[in-house]
């Protein structure tokens, strides 16, 4: 009962809260709502566990916060009214301007990228068998944290002005990492 | 309360951001596409098979008698052989060996053979892009990755993440309202898109890296890792010819009253010395099954602990129920559909931003409308194709995605051929429904090749809509 009723409502609640305080509205409480809208959002894992255990609470307290949302959000879409936009002009792709531009992305794609996940991946394993936990247990988190630690490279090594930097920092990361490893 | 980054900052992640997107758009739109109709794959089995009545209930004595049926006629195996049982997400009992599966009759003999070409095909094209099984795999994993970096670069890209909250503009201004809606499905979906990336990226990068952990903690032997993990493999008491399937569904029955009997694995089919690996699935948990041992007469021998075991088994035995949205019934399977099918418009609105900045159009306009609408189109074409009996789909496809690209980047209208290609996928989807029920002469026996042909009804009504709102614009 608390899960399936009482979760959905009172992140309807928080999230109706939140609306209310973006758009500016209930100004007599204009210093609560916000944090009321977010304290309701975090308390619907707690409701949903009642019914379903903690594993399924958290699911379905995501799962339903996020789809509220978005449907709040369609709901009070602002429908503007068509903008005379000129259509864009054709242009041949100008291959001078355009390929090298592209190929010295590709290049630092194609440097960056396979780098960043080997040394993710030997990065995640040398730290992560520091861990004082059983083997299975850092086999799992480095499984669950090795993607993000290969993504956050890749976007930190296509966002760097300095070109030279990210590979130079990724191979010598790498090299410490193996030397962790198998030194 | 002020949450901000600087701008140069955030100008360098949102050029970041684009690389990253252009670079995997393409295959990131084919598998968020396909990964939401794969989140349906159990259904749209049955929905391709649809004059089979479902099944609830079962006779261990029946399962068995199918099985021996199966060592009579096969006598040599290559590779497991699985069972898989009835459940009410799946009410069909089948039995896979040698590249082949079928379906169990209530008599307990083999049936008619399972055959899922369309499912088939989605699950290629999410899981493996079609491409050699390793590459592939390999491939989509590294997509989930990279859509862990686009979560990470658009955060940062993103100035005002809290004043926008709730700011859906649409028409208007191209740019303002794809804008809005990338960012909006973005921020408040971003859970979900994360959760997916890391769960997705899981199927082909978990070899390497247990390689390097085989290397840390168990001197390079990688099969003592799996044992850690997977469970090794037990010692059985030789078989004596008198397989017994009643007494180990008796025995799971008193040791996990709970436990839904899941699948089961013939190990060593056949031979003297063969086990019985019973997977039952714990509806408190996330993990796919716990996995029983019994010798082949039946004797319960272990389990192998995922269920309560180490977290660590528990989290990487989870994977499969949270990437797919196989827990808690139809309404988290609706949500994931409506949530597979957001990443798919943000990745779509995404380029299309990308491409609206450039302030003119040439022929990456062209293909990326072949590339969004022609999928569609080449899908239902390709399934069409297949029914008719002229080709199988993957190369009916693709082959369909080339003559999009070709057309589209013959007219040099972007939109002109989006519109035709709505239209056309509306049609499409139509007439394939229609094919559907004259192939199976309207009998459908499983309600779920109702609920599927209603939902594509659905889908087709909704193309037709917008393919009309984009012929009034």
């Amino acid at each position: 009962m608390a899960g399936y009723l009482i979760a959905p409502l009172v992140a309807c609640m928080g999230i109706g809260l939140l609306l209310a305080g973006w758009q500016g509205r209930l100004p007599r409480f204009h210093h609560s709502y916000k944090p009321v809208g977010w304290a309701c959002i975090a308390a619907t894992p707690w409701l949903w566990h009642f019914t379903y255990g903690w594993r399924f609470a958290i699911a379905f307290a995501v799962l339903t916060v996020m789809s509220i949302a978005l449907l709040v959000i369609y709901w009070q879409r602002e429908v503007r009214p068509p903008a005379a936009i000129k259509p864009s002009a054709r242009q041949p792709v100008k291959l001078k301007l355009a390929v090298p531009g592209a190929l010295w992305q590709l290049w630092r794609a194609g440097i960056a990228l396979p780098l960043a996940g080997i040394t993710s991946m030997l990065l995640t394993v040398a730290v992560t068998r520091y861990l004082p936990w059983s083997s299975v247990n850092i086999i799992a988190l480095g499984v669950y944290t090795m993607p993000f630690v290969w993504g956050g490279l890749a976007y930190w090594s296509l966002a760097d002005r300095r070109t030279w930097r990210p590979p130079v920092a990724l191979l010598t990361l790498g090299a410490l990492a193996y030397l962790l490893l198998y030194a | 309360m002020k949450f901000s980054v600087s701008k140069a900052f955030s100008k360098q992640a949102l050029s970041s951001h684009s690389w990253l997107g252009l670079l995997v758009a393409v295959f990131m739109y084919w598998v968020c596409l396909s990964g939401t109709l794969a989140v349906l794959a159990p259904d749209l089995t049955r929905w391709e098979q649809p004059g089979l009545a479902p099944v609830s209930d079962y006779d261990p004595a029946m399962l068995q008698q199918a099985y021996e049926q199966l060592v009579q006629e096969q006598r040599e195996f290559t590779g497991l052989v699985t069972m898989r049982l009835p459940t009410p997400d799946m009410p069909r009992p089948y039995l896979s060996a040698n590249g082949q599966s079928w379906y169990i009759t209530e008599n307990g003999t083999l049936g008619t053979p399972k055959s899922h070409p369309v499912t088939d095909f989605v699950a290629e094209l999410h899981a493996e892009l079609h491409l050699p099984h390793s590459i592939g795999e390999l491939v989509v994993s590294v997509l989930g990755a990279m859509l862990a970096g686009l979560i990470l670069s658009g955060l940062f890209a993103h100035r005002r993440i809290l004043k926008d909250a709730f700011r859906l503009r649409r028409k208007g201004n191209p740019v303002q309202s794809n804008g809005d809606l990338h960012n909006r499905l973005s921020i408040w979906g971003l859970p979900f898109y994360l959760m997916i990336a890391l769960t997705g990226a899981y199927f082909g990068l978990a070899g390497p890296l247990n390689s390097l952990y085989a290397d840390a903690f168990y001197e390079g032997d990688q099969m003592a890792l799996f044992a850690d993990v997977y469970g090794g493999v037990p010692e059985a008491t030789a078989y004596n010819g008198e397989l017994d399937l009643t007494a180990a569904f008796r025995q799971l029955q008193q040791l996990d009253p709970k436990a839904q009997p899941l699948f089961i694995t013939f190990e060593n089919a056949g031979q003297s010395d063969q086990y019985l690996l019973v997977g039952a699935r714990h509806m408190d948990k996330f993990i796919y099954s716990e996995q029983y041992r019994f010798d082949a007469m039946g004797n319960f021998l272990d389990k192998v602990g995922f269920a309560d075991g180490q977290a660590g088994q528990e989290a990487i035995f989870s994977v499969y129920r949270l990437h797919f949205g196989h827990f808690g019934g139809p309404l988290v399977l609706m949500l994931y559909i409506g949530l597979g099918l957001a990443l798919t418009v943000i990745t779509v609105s995404g380029i299309k931003l990308w491409l609206a900045k450039r302030k003119h159009t040439d022929i990456i306009n062209d293909c990326w409308v072949a590339v969004v609408w022609g999928t569609p189109v080449a899908f239902v074409g390709a399934m069409l194709v297949h029914w008719a009996g002229l080709v199988s789909m993957t190369p009916a496809f693709w082959g369909l995605l080339v003559l999009t690209f070709t057309y589209s980047s013959f007219v040099q209208q972007p939109a002109r051929v989006k519109q035709q290609l709505v239209g056309l996928s509306a049609l499409a989807v139509f007439i394939m429904v229609t094919v559907h029920l004259i192939r199976f002469e309207g009998i459908y026996t499983d309600p779920m090749a109702v609920y599927l042909s209603a939902g594509w009804v659905a889908v087709a009504v909704a193309l037709a809509c917008y393919w009309h709102r984009l012929r009034k614009a």
